[in-house]
C-alpha cells in the first residue's frame, strides 16, 4: 500500500469513526443511568480495598451528579449507588452529605433520610452525622413530621461532644416551623439559662425577646 | 482482476490459517480457558450457596471475559509480528509473492479467529450459567459481539504499535491507550466544565476526547444486568465505530510496516 494512499485512507476512516462516535453519544445522552456493579460483585472484587472501591464509586457519582445538576436533568439510580458506597465505607461523610443533597434535590427526601439514618447508626459518636441529617430534613422536607424528626436529630447532635450551639438553635427552629411553639420556647429558655457560652446565651436572649417571652432571672447574668 | 483478488485472498487465508494454528498451539489460550472455567464454577457454587442474585455471576463472568480477552489481545497482538522478526521467518513469507499488507491482514485475521473462538466458548459457558441460575438474557450475546469488536480494536492498536516499536513498548503503549480509552467521559466532563473558564481547556479537552480511542463505548453490561434494555442504536454505533477504527489502525499499521526497513 502506497503511503500517499494509506495515510489519507487512515485519516478518512478515523474521521468516519468519529461520525459513529457522535451517533453513539447522541443515542446514549437520551437517558443516562448511573450504573454500578451488584453489591456482591463489588465486595468480592474489592478484596480488602473497600475504601478504595467506595472512593471510585463516589467519584463516579460526583461526576454524574455534577453533570446532571448543570444540565438541570433528573437523576436516576442514585440511591443504590450511595447505598453501596456507604456499605463499602460506612464512615464516608462526604458520600452522606453530597448524596443526601442529590437525593433531596431529586425529591427523594425519604431516601435521603434513610441514607442519613444509616450514617448516624454507623457513626454514633460524631455529632456531624445527626446534625447533617437534621439539616437535610430541614432543607428538603416540607411536612411537620419531617421537621419533628429533624428536631430529634438536632437534639441528638447537641448531646454529643464537640457539637456547636447551633444544634440547639436548629432544634428550637424545627419546633417553630412545625408549629410546636411551646417546645421551641422551652429549648430557647434552656439555652438562655444553661448554655456554656456567652454567645449562645446572647442568641437565646435575642430570640426570646423577639418571641415576646419574658426572660427569667439567670444567676450571675443580666435579667 | 478476479485472479488478483483470488490470489490475494488465498495468500491472506494461508497466513491467517498458519497464525490460527500457531495461536491454538499456544498453551496460553488453553490455560486461560481452564482458569476462567474454574473461576466461574467457583463463583457459581459460592453464589448458589449464598442464594445471592444471578446478575453478580453474570457481571463477574462478563468482566473476566473482557479482562482476559484484552490481556491476550495485547500480549499476542504485540508479540506475533515481533516473533516473526526475531525468528526471521518473516523474510521467508515476504520473499514469496505476499505483500506486507497481506502479511499483516493474515496475521490479524488469524489472531481474531482465535479471540473470537475464545469468546464463543466463554459465551457457551455463560449460557449454561444463565440457564442454571434461571436468568437467561439473550442480550448477553450482543455484549459478546461487542466484546469481539472491542478485542479486534485492541488487537489492531497492538499491531499498529508493534510495527513501529519493540514488543515490550508496543504492549505498554497499547495497555496505556486501553486505560486512557476508558476515560472519555471524564475528559469530556472536564472540557464541558471549562466552557466559561478557559477556551483552551474547553477546546483542547474536546480535541483530546475525539483523538483518543474509546473503548468504554463497548460496555453495555449495566444496561443488560439491570434489565434496562440494550440501547440497540448506541450498540450499533459502537460496533460501527469499532470496525472503522480497526480499519484505520490496520491501514496505519500497514503504512508504518511498509516504511520499516527489515534488516
Amino acid at each position: 500500500m502506497r503511503t500517499w494512499v494509506g495515510i489519507p485512507a487512515a485519516i478518512g476512516l478515523f474521521g468516519a469513526s468519529l461520525g459513529m462516535l457522535r451517533t453513539y453519544d447522541t443515542s446514549m445522552s437520551k437517558i443516562e443511568y448511573l450504573s454500578i456493579p451488584p453489591a456482591v460483585t463489588t465486595h468480592a472484587l474489592a478484596a480488602g480495598y473497600e475504601n478504595m472501591a467506595a472512593d471510585a464509586l463516589y467519584l463516579q457519582f460526583i461526576h454524574y451528579f455534577g453533570k446532571h445538576l448543570r444540565a438541570k436533568q433528573k437523576f436516576y439510580n442514585v440511591y443504590p449507588v450511595l447505598d453501596l458506597v456507604t456499605n463499602l465505607d460506612p464512615h464516608f461523610e462526604g458520600a452522606y452529605v453530597m448524596g443526601s443533597m442529590a437525593l433531596g434535590d431529586n425529591g427523594q427526601v425519604d431516601e435521603a433520610e434513610t441514607l442519613w439514618n444509616k450514617g448516624v447508626r454507623a457513626n454514633p459518636g460524631k455529632w456531624q452525622f445527626p446534625y447533617q441529617a437534621g439539616m437535610s430534613l430541614f432543607l428538603f422536607g416540607n411536612r411537620n413530621d419531617q421537621y419533628l424528626r429533624a428536631a430529634e436529630l438536632f437534639r441528638a447532635a447537641a448531646a454529643l461532644p464537640g457539637a456547636p450551639p447551633e444544634a440547639r438553635y436548629m432544634e428550637a427552629r424545627m419546633y417553630t416551623v412545625s408549629s410546636r411553639q411551646e417546645m421551641a420556647t422551652k429549648i430557647w429558655l434552656d439555652t438562655y439559662l444553661h448554655a456554656p457560652s456567652e454567645e449562645a446565651r446572647g442568641v437565646a436572649e435575642r430570640t426570646l425577646k423577639r418571641m415576646g417571652v419574658p426572660l427569667p432571672h439567670r444567676s450571675g447574668g443580666r435579667p | 482482476m478476479a485472479t488478483n483478488v483470488t490470489a490475494f485472498g488465498s495468500r491472506v487465508w494461508a497466513i491467517a490459517l498458519n497464525t490460527w494454528r500457531e495461536t491454538m498451539r499456544d498453551r496460553l489460550i488453553v490455560g486461560v480457558l481452564v482458569f476462567l472455567g474454574v473461576v466461574q464454577t467457583l463463583i457459581f457454587l459460592i453464589e448458589g450457596g449464598m442464594r445471592a442474585n444471578g446478575p453478580a455471576v453474570l457481571d463477574i463472568s462478563l468482566m473476566l471475559m473482557g479482562a482476559v480477552g484484552v490481556l491476550i489481545a495485547i500480549f499476542l497482538g504485540t508479540s506475533l509480528v515481533h516473533k516473526e522478526l526475531d525468528k526471521r521467518t518473516v523474510y521467508i513469507v515476504l520473499a514469496k509473492p505476499a505483500s506486507r499488507f497481506e502479511f499483516l491482514a493474515g496475521k490479524y485475521l488469524g489472531l481474531m479467529a482465535t479471540l473470537a473462538l475464545m469468546v464463543v466458548l466463554m459465551a457457551m459457558f455463560l449460557t449454561t450459567l444463565m440457564l442454571g441460575l434461571h436468568i437467561f438474557r439473550g442480550e448477553v450475546y450482543a455484549l459478546c459481539l461487542a466484546l469481539i469488536v472491542e478485542l479486534g480494536f485492541v488487537t489492531a492498536m497492538a499491531f499498529l504499535f508493534s510495527t513501529m516499536t519493540s514488543g515490550t513498548l508496543a504492549a505498554l503503549y497499547t495497555g496505556c491507550l486501553f486505560l486512557l480509552g476508558h476515560q472519555g467521559a471524564l475528559i469530556r466532563a472536564f472540557a464541558d466544565s471549562e466552557r466559561k473558564l478557559s477556551a483552551f481547556n474547553y477546546y483542547g479537552g474536546h480535541v483530546l476526547y475525539y483523538l483518543l480511542p474509546h473503548f468504554e463505548i463497548f460496555d453495555f453490561k449495566s444496561q443488560v444486568l439491570y434489565g434496562q434494555g440494550l440501547p440497540w442504536d448506541a450498540w450499533a454505533s459502537a460496533l460501527g465505530y469499532g470496525i472503522l477504527m480497526v480499519a484505520a489502525a490496520l491501514v496505519a499499521a500497514t503504512v508504518a510496516w511498509e516504511a520499516r526497513e527489515l534488516t
